[in-house]
C-alpha cells in the first residue's frame, strides 16, 4: 500500500509542477499537451497499481517482466520529446538567423540613409581592438 | 587589369570572421580589379577589427551582432544583393586564397549567358595549387558525390569562389545551406534548374590564419556534406 502512496505522491507532485509551468507561461503549447500527457499516465498507472493493469497489458502484448514494459514506454516517451525539441531548436536556429540578417541589412540601410548621414556623426573608428579581442567590447556600438 | 560590365550591377561578397590581417587587402585587391563594383563585406560576429579594417578598406559592411556560420553570412549577402537590384553577385573568401584577378574569368560566363552559376576550380590546371593528398581525395570522392545525384560533371565542389546571375542570386538569397554551404548549394541550384559550370582559376594559400577543415572536423566534413548529397530530393522544383 505504502507504494502505491509513494507513486500516487509523486505523479501528484509531477503534475502540479507541470500545471504551475504552464499557467506561469513556462512551457509552449505542443510541450505542455506532452508534459501533461507524461503526468497524466503516471498518475493512472500509480492509480491502478492494486488493480494488477500493468502486468496485463504487458503480458498482452508479449513482455514478460511488467517492468520492462514501462522502461520500453518511458525511452519512447522520452525519444519522441527529444525529437521534438530538435525540430524546435532547429527551427528557432533558423529564425535567430533571419534576425541576425535582418538586423545587419537594417544597419546598414540606416547608414547609408541620407537623412541620417546628415545628422549622425560619422561611422566611428575602432575604439580599443584589444578590448575587443578580449570580448570586453563590440564594435560598431 | 580592371574590368568594365556596362549596364550590370555586380556585387562582391566576402564573408568574413576574424579576418583582421586580411580583409584589408583582399578588399583592396578586389576594389582595384573591379572598381565598378560594389564590394560587400560579412563580418560574421567577429570579435576583432575586421569590420572596421573592411570599411577603411572602402567596403560596404554588414554587421552580424552573433556569428552565423559561412551560410548565413553568405545569404546576408544575397539577399542585399536582391534588395539592391544587383545583376550578378560572386562569393570571395575573406582569407585571400582566391585571387580577385580571376574575377573577370569567373564572370565571363554568366555575362555571355551560359550559365547561371559559376564555380572557379582549382584542379584544372590553372596556378599551381595542390592542397594536401587528404583534401585531394576528399574533393574527388564529393564530385562523385555530386555527379550520382546531379548529373554536373564538376571537379572542385567544395569551391567557394562562385559567381550567379540575378536567377542564382533570387534563389540563394531565398534558401542557402546553414553550414559547409558548397556542395549542398550546388545541388539547389540544380534541383531549381540553373545551369553550372566551372572555369579555371587560380587559388593562392590563406593570407593570415589556418583553415577551419582540419583532423576531425574535416572527418566531420566529410560525413556531414556526403549525407546532405545523399539525402538531398533530385529534381522537382524549377526555378527558371
Amino acid at each position: 500500500m505504502s507504494a502505491i502512496l509513494f507513486a500516487l505522491s509523486l505523479s501528484i507532485g509531477f503534475l502540479y509542477i507541470v500545471v504551475r509551468a504552464i499557467r506561469a507561461g513556462r512551457l509552449g503549447p505542443r510541450m505542455s499537451l506532452a508534459w501533461l500527457g507524461a503526468g497524466g499516465a503516471m498518475l493512472v498507472t500509480s492509480a491502478t497499481l492494486p488493480l494488477n493493469l500493468l502486468s496485463k497489458v504487458a503480458h498482452a502484448i508479449g513482455i514478460v517482466y511488467p517492468p520492462d514494459f514501462l522502461l520500453v514506454a518511458a525511452v519512447f516517451f522520452l525519444a519522441v520529446v527529444l525529437f521534438q525539441l530538435s525540430v524546435a531548436v532547429a527551427q528557432l536556429s533558423a529564425r535567430q538567423t533571419s534576425l541576425a540578417q535582418e538586423l545587419g541589412l537594417l544597419q546598414v540601410t540606416l547608414r547609408q540613409s541620407p537623412a541620417i548621414e546628415a545628422t549622425a556623426p560619422a561611422e566611428p573608428s575602432d575604439p580599443d581592438p584589444q578590448a575587443r579581442a578580449d570580448g570586453l567590447a563590440y564594435w560598431p556600438p | 587589369m580592371s574590368t568594365a560590365l556596362p549596364n550590370r550591377r555586380v556585387c562582391i561578397i566576402i564573408p568574413a570572421f576574424n579576418e583582421q590581417d586580411s580583409v584589408r587587402s583582399v578588399v583592396g585587391e578586389v576594389r582595384r580589379h573591379m572598381p565598378a563594383a560594389e564590394v560587400l563585406v560579412i563580418d560574421d560576429g567577429s570579435s576583432d577589427a575586421t569590420a572596421a579594417n573592411a570599411s577603411s578598406a572602402g567596403a560596404t559592411v554588414i554587421h552580424l551582432p552573433v556569428n552565423l556560420g559561412i551560410g548565413g553570412a553568405v545569404q546576408a549577402g544575397y539577399i542585399y544583393a536582391l534588395r539592391r537590384h544587383f545583376d550578378l553577385a560572386v562569393q570571395v573568401d575573406g582569407d585571400g586564397q582566391h585571387d580577385p584577378e580571376e574575377l573577370t574569368r569567373l564572370l565571363a560566363p554568366l555575362l555571355s549567358g551560359e550559365a547561371d552559376l559559376v564555380i572557379g576550380s582549382r584542379w584544372l590546371g590553372r596556378g599551381d595549387y595542390s592542397g594536401s593528398r587528404a583534401r585531394r581525395i576528399g574533393m574527388r570522392i564529393l564530385a562523385r558525390f555530386v555527379r550520382w545525384k546531379t548529373g554536373l560533371v564538376l571537379t572542385d565542389p567544395t569551391s567557394g569562389f562562385r559567381a550567379v546571375d540575378s536567377i542564382g542570386l533570387e534563389l540563394f538569397a531565398r534558401r542557402y545551406p546553414a553550414d559547409f554551404p558548397e556542395v549542398e548549394a550546388l545541388l539547389i541550384a540544380n534541383r531549381a534548374g540553373l545551369r553550372v559550370v566551372e572555369v579555371p582559376v587560380r587559388m593562392r594559400p590563406r593570407l593570415h590564419g589556418r583553415s577551419s577543415i582540419s583532423g576531425l572536423r574535416a572527418a566531420y566534413y566529410m560525413l556531414r556534406v556526403s549525407t546532405a548529397v545523399v539525402l538531398q530530393p533530385v529534381g522537382g522544383k524549377r526555378h527558371r
